[in-house]
């Protein structure tokens, strides 16, 4: 968990936040991708979002992050954040360098502090041979890109951390280096809010957990129970997770 | 923020800012263009040149040289100032839709995006001025101070360019249909256009529509100018070049007003 949890002013504000989106042109038809969201994040903390595919996660945090706007009640940003996924698009017919350098030029980063980090970010990536970084990423496999993409997105820290799906795929050896990456980058960061399917990543790191159903919270609070109680929807309890009773 | 200054202030702002963004975007683009093909980046003149080659086989056999002394010149001109226009407005429904992911995933401004694919053109564009200047001197053409206007035919053509990309790249996110309608739409256009007949040999009832389409006074204006050695319809220009400033401006406002709400219809 992050050290700064001494400082308690609130960073993100959620009040009552709704996002619905029109089904087809017709206006009149719409789903609620989310409703009634309501909880806060303070300085340091770090917060889980979990839940099935759909729940929605990721609309939640494009909503804070700006990309989208909400339909109804308000997000207050005090601080400066930014999205950090995996959703910087690769352009397959250049090489793994030139994705470097125009996905963090995407993510907003200078092309003079991109390139004082390209020696870092290519070291990271720990291909096996060294010389396909200068490779058409077409020729990648799907570990290789997901190493890529990975980098890209962690390149540099914000302030305040949203990450989306960030641990997703690779191999074991660079899912450690990640974790550790996700940790320095957690360290350095004011807080973040993290949606993930990774049940012990929100375990060891997060202060609180807010668990989505369709749409809505369905729980928000400590993390060891609100991973308890999604892993009871989900029908896959296991030994080591307590109850919450 | 006055109107005048995100008018005039704020798109060159942008531009400055994200410049080295555009760049890189616009040099990836070059370099995705002519990915694994044998002649690389020669396709940049190819494909203009032999569209115009077809054109001039078309006009000399079919249409007997309908330009007279310069027929040749006249067609090369004519298709690869066409080209560029083309070019830029068939495929702008899709410059957005290109970047769903970053569009969904980063706080990324839409403004460098639509930057680099005008300048990717503009820049190709360059290349055929290059082909346009050699045929015009291989074809005997002798240069007048008139030239002088070839400039400001650049600056007017890409505001025509600027305001339609920009209200089209937005289009494109809400009416997926649009792509399709707008490369038909530029079909008819060609030939709706003076670009392979000179504007005086359509009859005088069909005369409105050339003052109503401005490529009736852009391309004989090209031909003026780099051809004919004549000065061009500057008024009528002028007149084009207000109303697609105009254009640009509302493509420019509707597409920052409606950033928000981009995500909702990747």
């Amino acid at each position: 968990m992050n050290s700064n949890t001494e400082q308690t002013s609130e960073m993100v504000i959620l009040d009552n936040m709704g996002v619905k989106f029109d089904l087809g042109y017709d206006r009149s038809r719409y789903i609620w991708a989310l409703k009634g969201i309501s909880f806060s994040v303070n300085r340091g903390e770090i917060i889980g979002i979990i839940g099935k595919n759909g729940a929605g996660k990721s609309t939640l945090l494009r909503a804070i992050s700006g990309i989208i706007s909400p339909d109804e009640g308000n997000i207050t940003i005090k601080t400066k954040c930014q999205l950090l996924s995996r959703g910087v698009g690769l352009r397959t017919e250049l090489s793994g360098r030139d994705n470097m350098i125009l996905g963090c030029l995407f993510l907003g980063h200078a092309i003079t502090e991109i390139k004082q980090r390209l020696d870092d970010m290519i070291k990271f990536c720990e291909f096996d041979n060294p010389e396909d970084i200068d490779k058409p990423v077409m020729h990648y496999s799907s570990g290789m890109t997901s190493r890529l993409l990975f980098t890209i997105a962690t390149a540099f820290t914000p302030d305040f951390l949203l990450l989306d799906e960030l641990l997703s795929g690779g191999d074991i050896s660079f899912k450690e280096r990640a974790h550790k990456k996700m940790r320095e980058i957690i360290r350095n960061s004011n807080g973040g809010i993290v949606a993930t399917h990774d049940m012990s990543f929100v375990k060891d790191f997060c202060d609180k957990v807010v668990y989505l159903e369709k749409g809505k919270i369905k729980f928000l609070g400590n993390p060891i129970y609100g991973v308890n109680s999604y892993l009871k929807d989900q029908r896959v309890v296991k030994h080591n997770i307590p109850s919450d009773d | 923020m006055s109107i005048l200054h995100e008018f005039f202030v704020s798109p060159f702002e942008e531009f400055y800012k994200y410049r080295e963004l555009i760049w890189y975007n616009l040099k990836a683009e070059l370099k995705r263009r002519h990915f694994r093909k044998i002649l690389g980046p020669l396709w940049w003149v190819g494909e203009p040149l032999s569209l115009a080659g077809i054109f001039v086989f078309v006009t000399t056999f079919l249409f007997k040289n309908a330009f007279g002394e310069h027929h040749v010149a006249t067609v090369i001109v004519s298709v690869l100032v066409w080209h560029w226009l083309a070019k830029s407005v068939t495929g702008a429904p899709n410059i957005l839709l290109g970047f769903r992911k970053e569009l969904s995933s980063t706080n990324l401004p839409i403004y460098p995006l639509i930057f680099s694919n005008i300048m990717t053109h503009l820049m190709t564009f360059g290349f055929s001025l290059v082909v346009i200047f050699i045929t015009l001197i291989i074809s005997g053409v002798e240069f007048t101070s008139n030239i002088a206007y070839l400039p400001l035919l650049i600056i007017i053509q890409f505001t025509i360019i600027v305001g339609t990309v920009t209200n089209l790249a937005r289009a494109g996110i809400f009416f997926r249909d649009l792509s399709p309608v707008v490369t038909a739409a530029m079909g008819i256009l060609f030939f709706a256009s003076p670009i392979i007949y000179q504007r005086f040999t359509i009859p005088e009832e069909y005369q409105i529509w050339f003052s109503i389409n401005p490529l009736g006074t852009l391309l004989p204006a090209w031909r003026d100018v780099l051809i004919y050695g004549n000065s061009p319809d500057l008024a009528m220009l002028g007149l084009w070049f207000l109303v697609f400033l105009f254009v640009a401006f509302v493509g420019f406002k509707r597409l920052s007003q409606s950033r928000a709400d981009f995500y909702k219809r990747l």
